[in-house]
């Protein structure tokens, strides 16, 4: 029987979990040395990528969460047999211990800001001399060289872009990144999306962080805000697990 | 339960949604093979490839441009070259039922590729 795994969690006995696993199945907890390897059977059948089994997997970790450090999986970790998984715990026991202590009683909380893009660019060349030469420029010449200078154009805006970007995120980050242990953000993921951003908040700090979120959204009225947590730590983890022969576990 | 909470104005609601399913999803895809997908999967990774030789070439003309030192027959040949491509690119997508951001590649810690 295949195993499902739902995470990693800072406690080597057996627990009693009343949150049910995908297709139905009992949770349990196989431990190592002080951490274990909360799993569920699983028979191929019963697994499918679907909404519904997202939303199971979400529901056992965020459970786990209550009472326990939690290293939660990505959906869809399976493992082929229970010594497989013994063998992650051994192997990987020191990295999970580190892992388990950085993120006990933390959660993770994201954040997201739109920002006109085309309203931006539009200053941008506005305001730039070299950009709208070469938007003079363009309009005398033949085909092949007005794709090419309109590339320049749009290079040089786009490095503009980044630089104002980078100053925004600069700004939002210095004030959110007070009540966080770490952070992951990333510029621009989308030309409307300038700020994508994990935090890992201990939980004793959430209120002050979404006190400090709502100021700043007060402040940059032109900018649209999103706000969303508490998840279990899923950008948080550095571990990468392997299993050479069967591949399927990542 | 944990205090699960959204803050958001409701009028951004569409947007967000909107520019979200833009961002590929980071989970890897586990998908069964088949002749299809295989054949998809080999598109998308090629035309990636050719993709990312397509811009850095075309970076490499723009900076030419800027250091001067091309004739405006040099460049319009160029220009010329690079607009069949990008429009080749551009069919061959749609051939393969590709989006421009399928053409990527994430490197794991080191970002997307392009």
């Amino acid at each position: 029987m295949s195993k499902y795994l739902y995470g990693i969690i800072n406690w080597g006995k057996k627990i009693d979990i009343s949150e049910k696993g995908i297709g139905g199945e009992s949770v349990c907890n196989i431990p190592y040395q002080g951490i274990g390897a909360i799993v569920s059977e699983l028979s191929p059948s019963q697994f499918k990528i679907s909404k519904e089994n997202v939303f199971i997997h979400e529901g056992v970790v965020e459970k786990l969460m209550e009472d326990f450090a939690v290293l939660p999986m990505r959906f869809g970790a399976i493992l082929e047999e229970e010594k497989q998984i013994k063998m992650i715990l051994k192997r990987y026991h020191q990295e999970f211990q580190d892992n388990l202590v950085k993120v006990e009683n933390k959660v993770e909380l994201g954040v997201r800001i739109l920002w006109d893009s085309e309203r931006i660019k539009n200053k941008i060349i506005d305001a730039n001399e070299k950009i709208k030469n070469i938007t003079l420029r363009v309009n005398k010449k033949s085909p092949g060289e007005r794709y090419l200078l309109e590339k320049m154009g749009g290079e040089l805006i786009e490095r503009i872009l980044n630089e104002r970007a980078d100053t925004l995120i600069a700004r939002i980050h210095k004030r959110l990144e007070r009540y966080a242990d770490d952070s992951r953000l990333k510029r621009l993921a989308t030309p409307k999306m300038v700020l994508s951003a994990s935090y890992l908040v201990p939980r004793e700090k959430i209120d002050q962080f979404k006190t400090e979120f709502q100021e700043i959204r007060k402040k940059y009225k032109k900018l649209a805000f999103l706000y969303s947590g508490a998840w279990p730590p899923y950008s948080f983890i550095e571990t990468q697990i392997q299993i050479a022969d069967d591949g399927k576990m990542k | 339960m944990i205090d699960e909470k959204i803050i958001l104005d409701d009028k951004s609601q569409e947007e967000f949604i909107q520019e979200m399913e833009k961002v590929k999803s980071s989970l890897p895809e586990r998908i069964d093979a088949n002749p299809e997908n295989v054949e998809k999967g080999l598109a998308k990774l090629v035309l990636t490839l050719i993709e990312l030789i397509r811009r850095l070439l075309e970076k490499q003309a723009i900076r030419r441009i800027e250091a001067g030192g091309l004739t405006d027959e040099e460049i319009e040949k160029m220009g010329e070259t690079f607009m069949k491509l990008e429009k080749k690119m551009g069919e061959l997508k749609k051939e393969f039922g590709l989006e421009d951001e399928d053409l990527n590649l994430n490197l794991g810690p080191l970002g997307d590729l392009m």
